[in-house]
């Protein structure tokens, strides 16, 4: 189980949920069970590619996952993942 | 105590005395000040976020450790950067990238609960021309096309003469 936290910005894509487990393999899979889990999740947050927009940094575990293996990357039991606004880190 | 905090700023800034009154430079690792190519390659930032009461107390508990030199420097915002989509201030705590995991333990003590370290590099790329702070800033600005050529022509021009020569001290970055 990985746990996904969002700061508040993110509140309109997570129904102000800052926190959530999810049972993934890899970051793709994660994406796609937190689209299911908020509806339209993925669509404001990745492209066409299922890749995450310039807009948004995803981090596992303090590393963002374009030093990774961007959405391959895997995700193991208790790993952290963390999803912000890219504009944060300006 | 040196919170650095002007009115007329957007950001409020710790800094360690010393920097201050000119006997440091608080790039540096192992007390080595960093070259623009060490800055390029190796300095970066824990981001974090909350309220601006939330930020201001965590910033307020880690002075000591700026004080102290294990954390070289903090940033935050005095309120959300509402131009930018944020709904929350950001906390940025600095260091070299070889020191990040004591500076996280850190963090971590202090209640901050997002683990995401942003590399300057990006922040730079970012605020180029095409980056996507840069056009975003200039979008929110209504510029016109005129105005928007000058604001990039001044990143590329100021990122240009900053890291001109890779061997020779970093000296920092206007806010």
């Amino acid at each position: 189980m990985s746990i996904i936290i969002f700061p508040a910005s993110m509140g309109s894509f997570t129904q102000n949920n800052k926190t959530v487990e999810c049972e993934a393999e890899s970051v793709s899979d994660c994406l796609q069970k937190l689209d299911a889990l908020f509806p339209g999740f993925k669509e404001k947050l990745c492209d066409a590619q299922g890749k995450p927009l310039d807009s948004f940094n995803v981090y596992v575990n303090g590393e963002n996952i374009a030093y990774l293996q961007g959405i391959e990357t895997k995700l193991n039991n208790g790993d952290e993942m963390a999803i912000i606004p890219a504009a944060a880190a300006g | 105590m040196m919170i650095i905090n002007k009115p007329d700023s957007h950001f409020i800034f710790v800094f360690p005395t010393d920097h201050i009154n000119g006997r440091y430079n608080y790039i540096n690792y192992q007390g080595k000040a960093l070259t623009n190519k060490e800055y390029l390659e190796h300095w970066g930032k824990f981001v974090s976020f909350g309220s601006p009461k939330e930020i201001d107390a965590i910033a307020r508990a880690l002075d000591t450790y700026v004080e102290q030199k294990v954390i070289p420097c903090i940033k935050y915002d005095r309120s959300p950067v509402t131009d930018l989509g944020l709904t929350e201030c950001v906390l940025c705590v600095y260091c070299d990238d070889r020191q990040k995991n004591d500076v996280w333990a850190i963090l971590k003590e202090h209640g901050v609960y997002i683990k995401a370290w942003v590399y300057e590099r990006e922040t730079v790329e970012k605020w180029s021309p095409g980056g996507m702070l840069l056009e975003k800033w200039i979008a929110s600005h209504n510029l016109s096309e005129f105005q928007a050529e000058q604001v990039r022509e001044g990143a590329r021009r100021k990122f240009r003469e900053m890291f001109k020569y890779p061997e020779l001290t970093f000296r920092g970055i206007e806010q």
